[in-house]
């Protein structure tokens, strides 16, 4: 009942505020399955152009085959699959940029020659993709290892051309799943600001990610998946607010005594800083007293919207044994 | 299409860039070369074997060292006239005695040719041409005196650089000393020729049983040596001792060596062989050795196909590993990536055979400079443009077939050591190949041959190997026909197979889920 709550608040301004744009993507009724094992149940989605949307689910949710199923890698059971206006995904390959999870290079291939050949997969021209490599390279600091080849590089260098080799065509659509895992923090922050930079000049983009902190930051709008299920789509701002109150703690001392007033539905306790999420109607100032009653030493109180974290375990409350293999 | 060219392109760019496409290209000229140089490095680094004779016939070994003497001299006739033509520099360095032998062998004809040598090597003789009058005992100090060392550098070759006499040990315990010196390694073997190696003659009145038991008991001819194995040294003394002794036993018995040629004279088969046209021709060593060349090109189709299918097997599983697929998938249909993998590679396997090709040639090109015209048949069988132009096309339709097989494979398993355990299916086929070829070179149009022929894993190799026969046209039509049949069903289940199985991680799929998605639209 909670989860049909947040989807109902989240959907509809979503839609209503760019109906005369064409979308990107849109999924209809799409169902996949491999054998007797369902993938993707139903799943009915939009995804508007000039935006960042992250797919959050936990593992075997079905998130990368909802992105395999927008590529057209895999065609759907049931339901239809539209991208960039054309009913067959497959038709729009060169629009498109895909950095999948499990990533790889050529490791004999020349850093140079391996982003000039997905360019050139991607309907460059050998010239032109050659040249944009080439360019690419030099802006993200690997112009002197464009010679190299690929198994000399260290694990971010090789992140780095695999990332080039995705946006080399300038897509218009841009798919990363788990873009951020394995990155260091240097690498996590190029990597944002790549994602940020593709919104900047009007792509959309998809990402699918673990890490809900990172949606927060950067995601437009959030879409979560679970057992091949929307459970719901819509503004980052609308989902976390549809989540109710909350309130962000730094403290030393024990808190353990939240969980049993009756203002508090759940404590999400770090041991330093705590996400207290208020129950519907919690009034965040007893919370505060019974903190100075028990002897904490507040550092900040601060009254939010609740994380995405939050809004993730909320949604995703099954175990994990029942997690379904894509 | 033009994505699969694409990819192609840089398929073909990746194989040709690993050490074993290099190795493949280069492993053939490198048997050759080994197996032409490696006998001949031997042999010029061999020491000539050092051998002694102790002769208790008092006549024998005279006789041999006459007969060795003969054959020499044949030969030195024959280097001297092929270095007369070729090198006459090198001629014009040679001893005057010997340019002098090799002017007098040169202006006489055939026959006469062998009355020269047999008047310079017989004891006595009345041959009384200027040469062997005056320069007979000349030529024969030269030969007696010519070192192992004078004869390499004269580019000449005489049987005492391959075995080398030495002079028996004076004294009385002469087999003593030459025992030692076989155990010190100075010499290799000594022979010892009995009291009476003829052997008593026989009854002119007919008793048959004198010469069976004269010849069973005569023991008193021995070899002596510790190399066991090599007996080359044996043989070659025992063939001048058998001719030697021959000869003695025919002059006892009153027969002349014309009589003695005639009755044992075999009688001869000529080889005849029936035309397209029903006539009768004589068989010429090009139609024998066009009768096994297909052999040899099956040989070497087998090696190719099966080098080139394991290459594209190789990059199929690397690529997956290595987790290029699902990148490549998103930009190329799986059916473009399957085709311009599969074309790619054909093109690095096409510029290995065709090295293979052109290096035999060479190969025999040289081999006929050198030998002459019996190569120069083996040159116009190995350049004959049907047999390479059925080779070419087998071997694409081979490797075509086993590549749909191999790529499936390959998209199945996520390292080579998983996919060797389901190689058995491609390699049944291959061994039989291989197992069956003898015996289709010999019948290639026996049944075994014929029924072989329409198995389309066996047909290039089969089909290939009986083009000696050849076979009637209709079923070089039917069998060309079930194997592109086969190919175009095995490229579809290929591609099937391979557009998921490229995708799949984890466990290798069961039999059960690879027919699902052979079934599956």
């Amino acid at each position: 009942m909670e989860h049909e709550a947040i989807r109902k608040v989240c959907v509809a301004p979503t839609e209503t505020t760019v109906t005369a744009v064409t979308c990107a993507v849109h999924l209809d009724g799409v169902c996949k399955s491999f054998g007797d094992r369902p993938a993707v149940c139903d799943l009915s989605l939009k995804i508007w152009p000039g935006a960042i949307y992250g797919f959050l689910g936990p593992n075997g949710a079905g998130k990368t085959t909802t992105m395999r199923l927008i590529l057209g890698i895999y065609l759907p059971d049931s339901g239809s699959v539209s991208v960039l206006g054309l009913d067959d995904p497959r038709l729009v390959r060169e629009r498109i940029g895909y950095l999948p999870e499990e990533r790889g290079l050529y490791p004999r291939m020349r850093v140079l020659d391996q982003v000039a050949y997905f360019g050139a997969l991607k309907g460059l021209s050998d010239l032109e993709s050659r040249s944009r490599a080439g360019d690419l390279l030099d802006k993200y600091g690997l112009g002197s290892c464009s010679q190299m080849r690929c198994q000399a590089l260290s694990k971010g260098m090789a992140q780095k051309v695999q990332i080039l080799a995705t946006l080399i065509h300038e897509p218009d659509l841009v798919i990363l799943d788990e873009p951020f895992s394995g990155l260091d923090p240097v690498n996590r922050d190029l990597m944002r600001d790549v994602i940020v930079g593709l919104r900047d000049r009007g792509a959309s983009v998809i990402f699918s990610t673990h890490i809900t902190e990172q949606a927060e930051q950067i995601c437009d709008h959030v879409v979560l998946i679970d057992g091949g299920r929307k459970l719901l789509d819509g503004a980052t701002q609308q989902v976390r607010a549809a989540a109710g109150g909350a309130v962000h703690l730094e403290y030393e001392g024990d808190i353990s005594m939240l969980a049993g007033l009756p203002d508090v539905q759940r404590v999400n306790d770090g041991g330093r800083q705590a996400e207290i999420i208020l129950a519907e109607g919690g009034d965040p100032q007893v919370v505060l007293r019974s903190l100075v009653e028990h002897a904490v030493t507040v550092l900040a109180f601060d009254l939010r919207q609740p994380s995405l974290h939050e809004v993730f375990i909320r949604s995703v409350s099954r175990p994990a044994a029942e997690v379904s293999l894509e | 299409m033009n994505k699969a060219w694409l990819v192609a392109r840089q398929e073909f760019r990746q194989t040709v860039s690993t050490k074993a496409f290099w190795i493949g290209l280069l492993s053939l000229p490198v048997i050759i070369c080994l197996a032409v140089a490696v006998p001949i490095l031997l042999d010029q680094t061999t020491d000539a074997r050092r051998y002694a004779v102790v002769d208790d016939s008092g006549w024998l070994l005279a006789e041999i060292d006459r007969s060795i003497y003969q054959d020499d001299l044949q030969g030195l006739a024959e280097d001297l006239q092929q270095m007369h033509r070729q090198d006459r520099e090198a001629h014009d360095r040679l001893p005057e005695i010997l340019r002098a032998f090799g002017g007098a062998w040169r202006e006489l004809d055939e026959m006469h040719r062998n009355g020269l040598i047999q008047a310079l090597a017989s004891a006595a003789t009345a041959d009384t041409s200027t040469f062997v009058v005056v320069r007979k005992a000349e030529l024969l100090d030269w030969w007696t005196r010519a070192t192992t060392e004078d004869l390499d550098r004269l580019h000449l070759d005489l049987s005492r650089q391959h075995f080398a006499r030495v002079e028996v040990p004076p004294g009385t315990d002469t087999e003593v000393a030459l025992n030692n010196a076989i155990r010190e390694g100075q010499l290799f073997a000594y022979f010892i020729i009995g009291r009476d190696p003829v052997g008593v003659g026989g009854d002119p009145a007919g008793d048959a049983s004198r010469y069976a038991s004269r010849y069973a008991s005569d023991r008193s001819s021995e070899y002596v040596s510790n190399n066991l194995t090599d007996r080359e040294l044996r043989d070659w003394f025992a063939t001048y001792a058998d001719a030697c002794v021959r000869r003695v036993r025919l002059q006892r018995e009153g027969i002349q060596p014309a009589v003695s040629d005639w009755v044992q004279a075999s009688v001869t088969f000529g080889e005849r062989r029936v035309g397209a046209g029903g006539e009768v021709a004589e068989v010429a060593t090009r139609d024998k050795v066009r009768q096994w060349a297909p052999a040899v090109f099956t040989y070497l189709l087998w090696i190719a196909v099966f080098t080139s299918a394991q290459m594209l097997l190789t990059s199929t599983i690397e690529e997956k590993s290595a987790r290029i697929m699902e990148v490549l998938v998103s930009s190329v249909s799986p059916t473009d990536l399957l085709a311009g993998k599969v074309i790619g590679v054909a093109g690095a396997g096409l510029i290995v055979v065709g090295s293979w090709a052109l290096c035999l040639l060479a190969g025999m090109l040289s081999l006929a400079h050198i030998v002459g015209p019996a190569a120069q048949g083996l040159t116009q069988v190995a350049s004959d443009p049907y047999l390479l132009v059925a080779f070419a096309i087998y071997f694409l339709l081979g490797y075509l077939l086993y590549a749909a097989y191999l790529v499936g494979l390959g998209s199945l398993c996520t390292s080579l050591k998983e996919s060797q355990n389901l190689m058995w299916p491609a390699m049944m086929p291959l061994l039989v190949a291989l197992m069956s070829m003898t015996h289709i070179s010999k019948d290639p149009n026996g049944t075994m041959a014929r029924v072989l022929s329409f198995i389309p894993p066996l047909t290039p190799f089969v089909m290939m190997n009986r083009s000696g026969g050849p076979p009637p046209l209709w079923e070089y039509v039917a069998t060309t026909l079930l194997l592109v049949l086969s190919i175009w069903l095995a490229v579809r289940a290929a591609a099937r197979v391979f557009r998921v199985g490229i995708l799949a991680t984890g466990s290798r799929p069961s039999a059960r889920e690879v027919l699902r998605w052979l079934l599956a639209r």
